[in-house]
């Protein structure tokens, strides 16, 4: 996409700006640059009052989330860098620290943002393949597992929740709505009784 | 509340059957037994027609066919007619003999007419087995659950103690006996499954017209009850009055494990764990390699159904058990309405699954008005009970997954299944289509991979 944004700026002198449209933070942050950008009272007062609402009308409901999910740990592996960023953001923002993180095909300017935009002992991890996320989920006790659909049911045998981020999805992450739909399905699969089934052996020790 | 509300309201559309069917369901599961009805014909016909609609097998029930002048003046000339007719058509082994309404208000003294057939009768003449089942008084499964503790009261006999044991599954459809039976043999237990209408109520092409009244639980396994070294009863609302175990228990001290039905993980592991104690043997590897792929099923399903509430009707050791279940996968059970009265459900869901009871609404003895008045406020995501919850699951647009008796909507009600982790598994799928089909029916978008 930013490939294609550049392309236009060079060629026809369209500007364009880089945002995110995932999480409260980077979606109210990227209302604002586009409100900014146009320079103008009203549509940035606009904007102001936009977001307000929206972050009073989502957060009661995942503040309620917050209270079953604080202190979960959750592993990351996206396709590019940049989702990665926003995701450690919604994830913090219900209260489940980020263990490690990586992508297919971030650059080490990414990965040193990332590293600095991480909490302290977040695992950063560069183009692993499916043993070593094993690995990283096993070692670190994971509760949730953040990557595409093909890493899903690695992630079901080991008794790990799962939410894909990726175009196949049916059911939207962008914008505040987005932002209800992923902790409504982080919520779902993280406190979902079906893992008290599984044989404490299979599951890593000092988890419930 | 307001002061009317404290006005006996009647039943309206009521969410059980007659007493006298469930007896009659046993009897038909008992080889060389016909079931016997003393009352009027329309009771017969009615419970016929139910039984057809649901099992699609062809099912006789004899009658004693009450007229006015049996009313006024007793039943027994019809009774002593009816019976040596059957005997003459049948010749069974044994005749079940369950009072219908009209029997039991005008005081039939069934046993004193038993007596004096009994007396009449040859030597080598059917066993005579009576129970009392007026419909004013339990459900067809308490008819169900009474009529297997009249045949166990009538027929077991004390004797050398032997390995078998005893079975009690109450009402199930044919396929969850037939598996039963399959997990039985795997364990090596000789098991005495009453009543057993795997055969009879769900049989193959005949070749030529039959009376099939062969099948079922051999009189002789049932004689051989109180010699049992234990009996196995599925009851989840512990009621000893209707219970064939405790018979057994307090006339030959044969233990008794009164167990919740077997569906979902944990009352199956309750169930087959005990037969691994009973059989002296580890729990054979077919199931375990079941319940592994039962739960990794869950986890394949559970944000699909993560939250989605339910409403269970049915008898209460049913709606008990469903429940259980569906706590485990992580669905809410937001009503659970017996059609019976047993009293004690909340007491045993609040047992079991402490902590969620602030969002279970637990009702007995309750109809199919109350039930969809209080469904259409819970606004539930699925229903779960047998085909008379249709208008109510068309009413409030709410799919029906359909389980236990009667179902007349449908094919296939013999093999509805949901007993043992195979039976679960099967119920689990159904339960989960139900509610991604609900969803992608009513998404304007139509994907079509979920
Ligand atoms: S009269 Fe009683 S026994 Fe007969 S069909 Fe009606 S409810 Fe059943």
């Amino acid at each position: 996409m930013v490939h294609l944004a550049r392309h236009m700026q060079e060629k026809y002198g369209i500007p364009y700006i880089h945002v995110s449209y995932f999480g409260i933070q980077d979606m109210s942050r990227a209302l604002y640059d586009v409100a900014e950008f146009f320079a103008d009272n009203e549509v940035l007062e606009r904007t102001q009052s936009l977001v307000r609402q929206e972050i009073q009308r989502v957060m009661p409901e995942i503040n309620r989330y917050r209270q079953d999910l604080q202190g979960k740990k959750a592993g990351i592996y996206t396709g590019g860098a940049f989702k990665a960023f926003s995701l450690v953001d919604s994830l913090r923002l219900l209260g489940i620290q980020t263990a490690f993180v990586g992508s297919q095909t971030g650059g080490p300017e990414d990965y040193q943002r990332l590293e600095a935009f991480c909490d302290e002992g977040t695992i950063i991890v560069d183009d692993a393949n499916i043993m070593e996320l094993v690995r990283f989920a096993q070692e670190t006790r994971i509760d949730l597992f953040i990557g595409g659909v093909k890493e899903r049911p690695v992630a079901y045998k080991l008794g790990i929740g799962f939410c894909d981020h990726n175009h196949e999805r049916k059911i939207s992450l962008a914008g505040f709505e987005g932002m209800l739909n992923f902790s409504r399905e982080v919520h779902a699969t993280i406190m979902s009784p079906v893992w008290k089934l599984i044989d404490s052996r299979n599951r890593q020790a000092g988890r419930n | 509340m307001n002061p009317q509300s404290t006005i006996a309201v009647s039943t309206r559309n009521p969410c059980r059957m007659c007493t006298p069917l469930g007896a009659a369901m046993v009897f038909s599961g008992i080889a060389d037994a016909v079931p016997f009805l003393h009352g009027s014909q329309g009771c017969s016909t009615y419970i016929r027609r139910y039984l057809i609609g649901h099992f699609r097998e062809p099912v006789d029930i004899a009658c004693s066919n009450f007229g006015e002048s049996s009313v006024i003046f007793g039943g027994w000339q019809n009774l002593h007619t009816g019976i040596h007719a059957v005997i003459e058509q049948y010749h069974p082994r044994l005749i079940g003999i369950a009072t219908t309404c009209l029997a039991e208000t005008i005081g039939e003294d069934i046993p004193q007419m038993i007596h004096r057939l009994e007396q009449e009768l040859p030597e080598d003449g059917p066993i005579l087995v009576s129970v009392s089942t007026p419909s004013y008084q339990g459900s067809h499964s308490d008819g169900f659950h009474r009529a297997v503790k009249a045949v166990v009261e009538k027929l077991a006999q004390p004797g050398p103690a032997g390995r078998h044991i005893n079975v009690f599954s109450g009402m199930i459809c044919p396929e969850d006996i037939r598996h039963l039976k399959d997990i039985f043999a795997e364990f090596g237990l000789q098991a005495t499954l009453l009543p057993d209408y795997s055969d009879a109520l769900d049989s193959g092409i005949w070749n030529r017209y039959e009376k099939n009244i062969e099948s079922g639980t051999p009189i002789e396994s049932i004689r051989r009850c109180g010699q049992a070294q234990a009996t196995i009863e599925f009851s989840a609302t512990g009621d000893f009055s209707t219970s064939a175990g405790e018979t057994l228990l307090r006339r030959f001290g044969t233990p008794l494990y009164m167990l919740p039905l077997p569906v979902g993980v944990r009352q199956c592991d309750t169930f087959f764990e005990r037969l691994s104690v009973l059989s002296a043997t580890e729990i054979p590897a077919r199931f375990t390699a079941q319940r592994s792929r039962l739960i990794d099923s869950y986890v394949d399903a559970h944000k699909y159904v993560f939250g989605k509430k339910a409403v269970l009707y049915g008898p209460a050791d049913w709606v008990a058990a469903l429940a259980i279940f569906l706590c485990e996968i992580g669905m809410v059970p937001v009503l659970c309405a017996a059609g019976d009265h047993k009293g004690t459900l909340q007491e045993h869901l609040r047992e079991h699954l402490p902590g969620t009871m602030d969002s279970i609404t637990v009702v007995e003895d309750t109809d199919f008005a109350s039930i969809e008045q209080m469904a259409a406020g819970l606004k539930p995501d699925i229903l779960i009970g047998d085909s008379n919850g249709y208008k109510m699951s068309r009413n409030l647009n709410i799919p029906l997954v359909r389980l236990g008796l009667p179902i007349h909507d449908r094919i296939g009600a013999s093999r509805m299944t949901a007993i043992g982790y195979q039976g679960t598994q099967q119920l689990f799928d159904r339960i989960v289509n139900t509610i991604l089909e609900h969803q992608q029916d009513n998404c304007s978008i139509g994907y079509t991979h979920l």
